[in-house]
């Protein structure tokens, strides 16, 4: 099947000259129509850079320095976002791939209803519609999200943390799109709002059929929600797995470090061991394996030699088939390369 | 409740919010109902309920930043009372309270070493007061919360320092003032998950080493488990489950302590996806009280009685009490 989005080696920098930060360093990776991709990782990894270099939606200084997002959206030629123009981008953009931030507060407009917001979104990208037609579409949008639709007259002060969060996800979803952006959606909620949004998303998706792009820094809620999961560290990909795998046995020692760090309700009281160290200073990396001055398996060679995302093998023991391997799991560690003791 | 030195204790304490005019319209908000806790030496309780329960309203009433409505609140034994001039400063130097956003509860133009001279100073644990004492015991503060070589950060702004870095200045800025009882109001959730546990570590680590009674605060049930010794859960005001946190975690009796435990993101439970126990509804209106449990219009079980009655306390094991009818024995 082809992909409905395609990364490759993508580099995003914020600045220029001798103050460049590299955000994002040759990070690659496919999405297919109706799959949930998850990105995890710690604060300043990079996942948020990636999202919004996908969106066009870079901030001040960051740009793309290199690399593709190739884009085969509906009945169109694919196109390359990170090269595209600015009218081919607003055409993709909202109608083909929608973005839910982090902070629902601050993403709606104060003064205006969500029946307005809603219906300015439609009215923009569907000129044609009239004024019934969108006041129709609002209505069940906001239905479809589990707001009662008398409720759009609303302003986003009068609702609660979890409505305005179910409000943005109505208002992404407005234009029917086939990718839908998910940046830290739930980070602000409690739990039991965070359980009824994700459970609400997932309905949504397995009716519509588009698909995800989730990004947070839970990786536990990955597990459960994402077909597939890139573990990024430093602005790299450092592991690519299907999820339940990568839960299974997480091959790069970050990615075991991520999955001892939260708590469990459940089952035995197991011991937490978590990550030592601080997430690292994107200006100052270390030489070789960005991670090895937290790596407890660090070797000699982690700190000359920067490993490649490469395939490996699962986690049966057995290699897998040349192709297969790489969609199921690719692991940027130099203990599972050639090179490493462990081969 | 439970044996040890109690510090705190909080007897049927309630807080009324009255907004006469507009929001509320007179009736008054009920953010805490009949709160009673004892906070103990060397030992950690964790506050459990989701947002607008009451959980961070409770912390507020114990740190003195408000006056209780109703109950009582003692110290030692001694009521306290921060009305009186001054009060409130000899109550803060007994407990402190930690909050939960690192980024705006350290005043982004001040150093750190401001932060940590200025409790040193006023609460007179700066011993001779000279720049130089002040400067080491800043420094040895810093050292005691993992900021080493603490030297090194007095200097800094909080804008210099990470998320993590910066919840560590507010836990030295709450020791400077050597207090018995930390309040720490989600410590950690503002955090990534993967510097939480960091947090948590260094919080249980003092509350042995300065032998504190310490009150986690927190929505996320599964941390209270790792980190607590007793689990309270609060559900719109009131304190609807009382235990130790393997039995409340592991056998939740109320429904909505079984709520909570359900919705904690679990990979184990990923392999039989979409079964999720998806409970409607929303937190309640606290302006407005019910006849009989706060629960009923969102519980499963609910019976006409729960709508009439409100439940009194049913202890079905030692040390765990819950309010809910369906543990009344002779009903059963």
């Amino acid at each position: 099947m082809t992909a409905l989005l395609e990364v490759r080696d993508l580099d995003v920098s914020y600045g220029h000259g001798e103050d460049t930060l590299h955000a994002v360093r040759g990070a690659s990776f496919s999405l297919r129509r109706g799959e949930i991709v998850g990105v995890a990782g710690e604060s300043g990894c990079g996942k948020s850079t990636l999202a919004f270099a996908i969106a066009r939606l870079l901030r001040g200084s960051g740009h793309v320095e290199g690399g593709e997002i190739l884009w085969s959206g509906r009945d169109r030629e694919p196109i390359d976002l990170a090269t595209a123009d600015d009218e081919s981008v607003r055409r993709v953009r909202w109608s083909d791939i929608s973005i839910v931030m982090q902070s629902a507060m601050n993403a709606m407009n104060p003064v205006l209803s969500l029946r307005s917001q809603i219906g300015d979104v439609i009215k923009a990208h569907d000129p044609a519609a009239g004024r019934r037609e969108r006041g129709r579409r609002v209505g069940e949008l906001l239905e479809m999200v589990g707001i009662p639709s008398a409720r759009g007259r609303a302003f986003p002060h009068e609702l609660s943390g979890g409505m305005r969060q179910r409000a943005m996800i109505a208002l992404a979803l407005a234009l029917s799109p086939q990718l839908v952006i998910l940046d830290e959606p739930t980070t602000a909620l409690d739990v039991v709002m965070q359980r009824q949004v994700l459970s609400e998303l997932k309905r949504l998706q397995a009716d519509l059929g588009f698909a995800v792009l989730f990004i947070t820094h839970d990786l536990s809620l990955l597990v459960e929600i994402a077909d597939r999961i890139l573990v990024m560290y430093a602005g790299t990909v450092v592991e690519r797995a299907d999820a339940l795998d990568l839960y299974r046995a997480p091959f790069h020692p970050y990615s075991r470090g991520l999955l001892t760090s939260f708590p469990k309700v459940t089952g035995v009281r197991a011991e937490l061991t978590g990550i030592p160290g601080t997430p690292p200073d994107l200006r100052g990396l270390p030489d070789g394996c960005p991670f090895h001055p937290r790596c407890a398996s660090a070797m000699d060679e982690c700190k000359r030699e920067t490993p490649a995302l490469v395939p490996r093998r699962r986690p049966d023991g057995e290699a897998t088939p040349d192709g297969e391997a790489t969609q199921s799991r690719d692991v940027a560690c130099l203990l599972y390369q050639p090179t490493g003791r462990a081969q | 409740m439970s044996s040890g030195e109690v510090v705190l204790r909080a007897e049927s304490v309630s807080k009324t919010f009255r907004a006469g005019r507009g929001f509320f319209r007179g009736g008054g908000l009920h953010a805490v109902s009949g709160f009673s806790l004892d906070l103990v030496r060397e030992r950690v309780v964790a506050l459990v309920g989701e947002s607008g329960s009451g959980k961070s309203t409770a912390a507020r009433l114990l740190a003195g930043l408000y006056a209780p409505t109703s109950g009582a609140i003692t110290l030692a034994g001694r009521r306290v009372s921060v009305r009186a001039p001054g009060a409130r400063r000899r109550y803060a130097s007994h407990v402190q309270i930690v909050l939960q956003d690192p980024f705006s509860s350290l005043n982004a133009s001040y150093s750190i070493r401001h932060h940590l001279a200025r409790p040193l100073l006023l609460h007179g644990n700066a011993g001779s007061g000279k720049r130089a004492d002040v400067e080491a015991r800043s420094a040895a503060l810093l050292e005691e919360v993992s900021l080493t070589p603490g030297r090194d950060f007095l200097d800094r702004y909080p804008h210099e320092l990470s998320g993590g870095q910066r919840q560590r200045v507010s836990i030295a800025r709450a020791l400077a003032v050597r207090p018995e009882v930390m309040l720490a109001d989600e410590p950690v959730s503002m955090l990534d998950v993967s510097i939480r546990l960091g947090i948590l570590r260094l919080l249980g680590r003092l509350t042995a080493e300065r032998r504190l009674a310490l009150l986690y605060i927190t929505h996320d049930i599964a941390s209270a488990r790792y980190f607590a010794t007793e689990i309270a859960v609060m559900y719109a005001g009131e304190m609807v489950e009382y235990g130790p946190s393997e039995d409340v975690t592991q056998a939740p009796l109320h429904p909505y302590s079984r709520l909570l435990v359900s919705t904690v993101p679990d990979p184990d439970r990923a392999a039989g996806r979409g079964s999720d126990t998806l409970v409607r509804g929303e937190p309640p209106d606290l302006t407005r009280r019910l006849a009989g449990c706060t629960f009923a219009p969102r519980c499963p079980f609910a019976m006409d009685r729960c709508r009439q009655q409100a439940p009194p306390r049913f202890e079905p094991s030692g040390g765990h009490w819950v309010r809910c009818w369906l543990f009344d024995e002779q009903e059963a």
